[in-house]
This record gives C-alpha cells, sequence and structure tokens, in this order.
C-alpha cells in the first residue's frame, strides 16, 4: 500500500524554484532515501510534506488523505531535523516520552514503550540524565527514539547522520538499517551521501535544482542510471564518461575517443540505430568493471598512464590518464600494477554504458 | 628525507585531564601526514599547539630545526585551515584568495594569474566574482582552503578542512588537494576522524586515542599490520569482525579454535591459553552456497548495498558477522555458509588488546573438531 504519494510538488521562494514538478510514492513500510548535493531542494522537500511549508503547487497524500490544508500536526508525520532539539532541562526519559503526554497514555504504557525503544538504541544508561551530558552519538540516538516512539507516524529525517564522527556514523548507519527492519516504519531519510542512501534504502529518489533525475531501488540507480547525473553521483569513484564518436567499421560499430576505440555491444547497435545520438555519445564504464593489467593484450588493448593511487585498505583506486581524460579503475590493494608507471586497460563489453550526449540520458 | 616537522614528548592538559599526553613524531619534507581519531583524542589540540594557538606544557615542537615552542603564531611559517572556515564576507572570492599574495608584496599581474591557475584547479572559476558572503558552507569551505593553498607555506597545517563538504565534493577534492601538495612538495600535517579520507591520500598515517599515539606507518601497514584492536576496528569500512576464539598452546605452537566453526587456524606466537578474539576483515570473510570444509551455515539477516560490491550481515550466536561479496550473491534470508580466510586474519589478545604477531598463521584442515 502506498503510505505516501507525492504527485506533481512545485514550490518557489521568490525568483527561486526549490521544487519542481517533483513526483514519487513510498510504500508501507519502505525506507525511502532523497539523495542529492546541497541546495537540491531536499529539505524543502520535506518541509512542505511535514507542512512547515506551503506548496504552491501538486499533491501531498498520505494514508489516502490528501494533506495540503492540513497542519503539521494533523499530517501524521515527524520531522527529525540534522540539529536535533532535545529538551535541555529533561532528561533522556523525558524526551523520548515527550509526544506521548498529549496521548492520553498511562504512565505505565509511556515507561514500557520509552523502554522499548531506549533498548532498541542502546541508550537504556542514559535515560536518567539530562542532554548537555550526552555524547554527539548520544544525542542523536535520543533524537531518533523521540521520532520513533510515535508507531504508525511516517518518520521523516533530515541529514541524521551528518555531524557525527565517520566511525559513529557507519556503526548508528547500520544500527539504523536493524531498527527499520525491527520495526517496520515509513521513513524517509535526506542525506547528501551517497553511500548512506545505497546501503540504507529500499529506494532511492535523486533530487538535483529542485528536480527528480530517477527513482529506484539502490540496484537500478546504481547499475542503470537513467543519465550522467545520476551515474556521476552515484558509486565511489563515480562512473568514468568518456566523449567519443561512432564509427561503422565492416558491420562492427565503434566507440572512438581520444587514445581508444572500443567496439560496441549488438544491444547498444540496435539501439543507437534506432535512435541516433545528435551530439556525440560518451562511453560509460564504472571503475570496478574496468580491467587493468601490466602487459598489452586483446582483453586490455588501451594504453594509459597511472597518474596516482590512493589506497583504501581493501581496495586502491588508481587514477589514469587516457588520452586527455581521467579514468579511475579499482583494483586490489596486492595488485604490482600500482608500482607502474603505464597500465594497459579494457572495458568489457557487458559492463559499458553508452551516453547520448545530445540528451544527456543513457541509451536503453 | 629531512624532518620538516618533529614533536617530542608534546603534552598539554587542560585541568586534570590529559589531552595529549608525550606524543612524539616526525612529519619528512614533502609528506603528507595524517592524524585521525575519534572526536576527543586529542588530535585538533595537537595541531593547535603547532600552530602556536595553544601553549603546550611539556615537550617541544620543532620546524626546520627550530624549537618554535616560544614562536608567536605568525612567525611559525605554517599554513593553517581550520573545520571553521576564514573568509572575508565583504571581499569577492578573487580578491579573498589574492589577499595573502598582496600582504607578501605580489604584483598585481602574477596575483591575478596565481589566483587564475588555482581556481582553475580547484573548480573555483565560476566563483571568482561572487561575495564571500554569498557562499554557502561548501563553497566557503574550497575557498578558506584555496586562500591557504596560494601563498604555498611549506607546512600546511589542515584540521577537517573537508566537513562540511557534500560527500562527492569530498572525494574529489581529495584527489585534487593530494595533486596540488604533491606538485608543491609541500609538507601537509591532516587532521580528520575520517579514516578513508586518511587512507586515500596520506604518506603515513598516525592513530591517535586518548591523547596517546597508538601507532604510525603507511596506509598499507596501518591497514593490513594494524597493532591493536582499536585501531583494527577504527580503520577501514566495513569495519573489521571481532570474534571470541579460544587458544591452545602445544609448546610454541598454537591452535585458534572458534565457537562453531572448530579449529579455524594453527601458528606459533607468544600467547597465553585461554579466550582471546580473533579479528577478520569483511573482505576475509568466504562465502559461498555449498558446504565447504571449515565453512559453516548461516542466514543473511541484512545486506548493505554499496554499488561495487554487497556487504552480507550474517546471523553467528548471537551477533553479526560482516562478509563482502559481489552484488547478486545472496537476499535477505538466504541460507548461506561462511568461512574465514585466515591468512590476513589478526590474533587480539583479550584484556591487553594487543595483536599479536603469530608467524605461519594458516588454516588447518586436518585438526577440525
Amino acid at each position: 500500500m502506498q503510505k505516501i504519494v507525492i504527485n506533481a510538488l512545485g514550490k518557489s521562494f521568490d525568483t527561486v524554484t526549490a521544487l519542481d514538478d517533483v513526483s514519487f510514492g513510498v510504500e508501507t513500510g519502505q525506507l525511502f532515501c532523497v539523495l542529492g548535493p546541497t541546495n537540491a531542494g531536499k529539505s524543502t522537500l520535506l518541509k512542505t510534506i511535514a507542512g512547515l511549508y506551503r506548496a504552491d503547487r501538486g499533491e501531498i497524500v498520505i494514508d489516502g488523505e490528501t494533506v495540503n490544508y492540513l497542519l503539521p500536526h494533523e499530517r501524521r508525520v515527524s520531522l527529525l531535523f540534522q540539529n536535533m532539539a532535545l529538551f535541555p532541562t529533561l532528561t533522556g526519559f523525558q524526551n523520548i516520552a515527550f509526544p506521548l503526554r498529549t496521548g492520553g497514555l498511562a504512565e505505565s504504557e509511556i515507561k514500557e514503550k520509552v523502554g522499548a525503544i531506549a533498548r532498541l538504541l542502546k541508550i537504556e544508561q542514559i535515560l536518567d540524565r539530562r542532554p548537555a551530558t550526552f555524547s554527539g552519538g548520544e544525542q542523536q540516538r535520543v533524537a531518533i527514539g523521540r521520532a520513533l516512539v510515535q508507531p504508525g507516524r511516517v518518520l521523516m529525517l533530515d541529514e541524521p547522520l551528518t555531524n557525527l564522527d565517520a566511525r559513529l556514523r557507519i556503526e548508528l548507519r547500520i544500527e539504523f538499517k536493524k531498527l527499520h527492519k525491527e520495526l517496520g516504519q515509513t521513513i524517509i531519510y535526506v542525506t547528501h551521501d551517497q553511500v548512506e542512501a545505497m546501503s540504507l534504502s529500499d529506494r532511492i529518489a535523486i533530487l538535483d535544482s529542485g528536480r527528480l533525475h530517477q527513482v529506484g531501488t539502490p540496484n537500478e540507480v546504481y547499475h542503470t542510471p537513467a543519465n550522467r547525473f545520476v551515474a556521476e553521483f552515484i558509486g565511489s569513484p563515480p562512473m568514468n564518461l568518456m566523449n567519443a564518436e561512432l564509427n561503422k567499421n565492416d558491420s562492427t560499430l565503434y566507440a572512438i575517443g581520444k587514445g581508444f576505440a572500443v567496439p560496441i555491444s549488438s544491444r547498444h547497435t540496435a539501439l543507437l540505430n534506432a535512435s541516433p545520438p545528435r551530439n556525440g555519445i560518451a562511453v560509460g564504464i564504472r571503475p570496478e568493471n574496468i580491467e587493468v593489467s601490466g602487459a598489452e593484450s586483446p582483453r586490455n588493448p588501451i594504453a594509459a598512464d597511472v597518474i596516482w593511487v590512493e589506497s583504501l585498505g581493501s581496495k586502491s583506486i588508481l587514477s589514469l590518464q587516457v588520452g586527455d581524460a581521467l579514468v579511475r579503475a579499482v583494483v586490489k590493494p596486492t595488485d604490482p600494477i600500482q608500482k607502474e608507471r603505464r597500465a594497459w586497460i579494457g572495458f568489457p563489453l557487458q559492463a559499458q554504458h553508452i551516453l547520448d550526449l545530445g540528451t544527456e540520458c543513457f541509451v536503453r | 628525507m629531512e624532518a620538516k616537522l618533529e614533536l617530542k614528548e608534546l603534552t598539554k592538559r587542560f585541568g586534570t585531564v590529559g589531552a595529549v599526553s608525550g606524543l612524539s613524531l616526525i612529519a619528512r619534507e614533502g609528506e603528507f601526514l595524517s592524524l585521525v581519531g575519534p572526536s576527543g583524542c586529542g588530535k585538533s589540540t595537537t595541531l593547535a599547539m603547532i600552530a602556536g594557538l595553544l601553549q603546550a606544557d611539556g615537550g617541544d615542537i620543532v620546524i626546520d630545526k627550530r624549537v618554535v615552542n616560544d614562536l608567536p603564531a605568525q612567525q611559525r611559517g605554517v599554513g593553517l585551515v581550520f573545520q571553521d572556515y576564514a573568509v572575508f564576507t565583504s571581499l569577492s572570492v578573487e580578491a579573498n584568495l589574492a589577499f595573502g599574495l598582496e600582504v607578501r608584496g605580489v604584483s598585481r599581474v602574477a596575483r591575478k594569474k596565481l589566483v587564475k591557475a588555482l581556481a582553475e584547479q580547484l573548480n573555483l572559476t565560476s566563483l571568482l566574482k561572487r561575495r564571500g558572503g554569498s557562499l554557502n558552507m561548501s563553497e566557503m569551505q574550497r575557498v578558506a582552503l584555496a586562500r591557504v593553498l596560494i601563498v604555498e607555506p611549506k607546512l600546511l597545517l589542515l584540521d577537517e578542512p573537508m566537513s562540511n563538504l557534500d560527500a562527492s565534493v569530498r572525494a574529489s577534492l581529495r584527489g585534487e588537494l593530494r595533486q596540488i601538495q604533491r606538485a608543491r612538495g609541500q609538507t601537509v600535517f591532516y587532521v580528520t576522524h575520517d579514516q578513508a579520507e586518511a587512507l586515500s591520500m596520506s604518506d603515513r598515517i598516525a592513530v591517535m586515542r586518548g591523547g596517546k599515539l597508538l601507532q604510525i606507518g603507511t596506509p598499507e601497514e596501518i591497514y593490513q599490520r594494524p597493532s591493536n584492536r582499536f585501531v583494527a576496528e577504527f580503520i577501514g569500512d566495513p569495519p573489521i569482525n571481532v570474534i571470541a576464539c579460544d587458544v591452545r598452546r602445544d609448546g610454541g605452537s598454537i591452535a585458534v579454535d572458534v565457537p562453531g566453526f572448530g579449529n579455524v587456524a594453527v601458528g606459533r606466537g607468544i600467547i597465553d591459553e585461554g579466550r582471546h578474539l580473533i579479528g577478520v576483515r569483511p573482505h576475509d570473510v568466504i562465502v559461498g552456497h555449498a558446504s565447504t570444509p571449515g565453512a559453516i551455515q548461516t542466514t543473511v539477516r541484512f545486506i548493505e548495498n554499496f554499488g561495487a560490491e554487497h556487504v552480507l550481515h550474517l546471523e553467528y550466536l548471537n551477533e553479526l558477522i560482516r562478509a563482502t561479496t559481489v552484488p547478486g550473491f545472496a537476499h535477505v534470508g538466504a541460507n548461506v555458509y561462511m568461512g574465514f580466510d585466515m591468512t590476513h586474519a589478526h590474533l587480539i589478545e583479550a584484556g591487553t588488546d594487543r595483536i599479536v604477531p603469530i608467524d605461519a598463521l594458516s588454516p588447518n584442515a586436518k585438526d577440525r573438531h
């Protein structure tokens, strides 16, 4: 069942368009990420759904009911900001229990609910303390607990892990995923971090300058990105995109760019013949799909200079110069190629993506 | 390589709290040295003392073979960039970048040329005419970094200079910063809580905790041969699995048993018999669809999708074990078999959290229970 439906939502501030024709649906129990760079319109989207901003156009439907004209507290959503405001004079327990106080629950019930959430979040030991004594991670957990304590509501989180230490972020990211599995709440989660979005979500919406580029599962947005923006935003390092011209030789279609020439798959050839691109193409390949070797071979025919190497422990990232383009490839940490100046690389046919430079969309 | 910066037994206390305790290290000329650790480990305090913003309580700071403990900040010849950027809000970005050059008496023509070149390198060209005050946080942070880079200090001190940037901007700036530093032969002392940043940029990494230096080495050394449990767990994403094990001794030989798995490895090393821990990186957890010697059956509880690879969280007693696999290897709820590649595993001594060097640690198929 669709818990939330956003239909052609638009919002402007004076002359600036913050949201432009945004549409998507979130199923009950889904963890749905809105991913995009700074100023994409992510926070505006959350605030408009929550009712803190009024939508200029479009419709917001929660549980089958259009809520455009409902007050924030009538919309059955909880919004947690990046700087979570805990009540400084209340204890951890009182902070989490706060939203329950208006519901006419018995004290014993409140105790039980807060206790259960605190157990999941591993913050039982700080319930009697005040926020001033909490660490950054503890504050974040209490704030998340306060948002989670009301079941049935849609939980909306705005960059909840952004201000934390990298290590704590990794830890909380995993815990958050576990928590969502246990509680099964519908969550809309805003982040600029594609790793967070990929690893947490059931589905991801990629937003930039107020417009949606793509909505899909992590696998869909990673393996079949809609356009250049998505391909370059998702993945670390992102997809390599190298400009090329199409050239027919015998019966095979080739992509020829500066410093490389690669055959194009029969699937892509058929698509390109059906609608020929007007401004040329770019060949796209993920860094982990590039084959790297120390010697020239039919599999690895493209000459590349090794510019620099980034070691990430479990893998190394090579930056390679091919023609005038910088290409990044992922290799094993033990790969001897890292010490070389010269490498020979290959792009496996099945891993190629073809971008139409006229439309900036991938040929599919 | 000459030592550019040397810290000798550097110490700082705040009241009764030891923020930095007897820290000694050397940054060589032209080296990119990162100081990593969690919040409150003393890394920013260390940097502030080097910069001259904080007075050390003990020890020496040596820059270019000169003890600078009593020199004021501006005479130490260091460039400094903080998490909280310093940008003139009423000046254009161009004027912000040119400011340091002007103070140093660089001619107008040369200033223009230098500003243009660096702006191109750091993707700031489109911002040059904008006023400092009109920039967003991420733009300001890049301008702040450029302002310091442009005067080419020989020793550059950076304190989380990328913390306010979007993840994607951060990843590309890492490479740019590294290239600029390399090309100019600058020495960089880089403070960060982000191990990925440290691993990808540094010549060497110093890991700090509770005011003390735990280990210093190249990224490979720190990742492959951590000296203790904290370093092993702090470095690497997804984090290393730490699992209880039992050590049996027979002369100089030891056998490592893991509950459920039986004997996983034998080797030679100095460690007491009894309950200890092993550390196994997610890449070294071998997952298969069919039973193999030494593997046990388990269930996939959940999956973290990182695009190029998927991390399975596998049920094991009351814990979860992380295993890195290729995309699409298994779905949530699937029954799979897991075993360990012990070649790169670490034996962690209970109580001390020290990683015990084991010679010839190898899987032992004969000695299974």
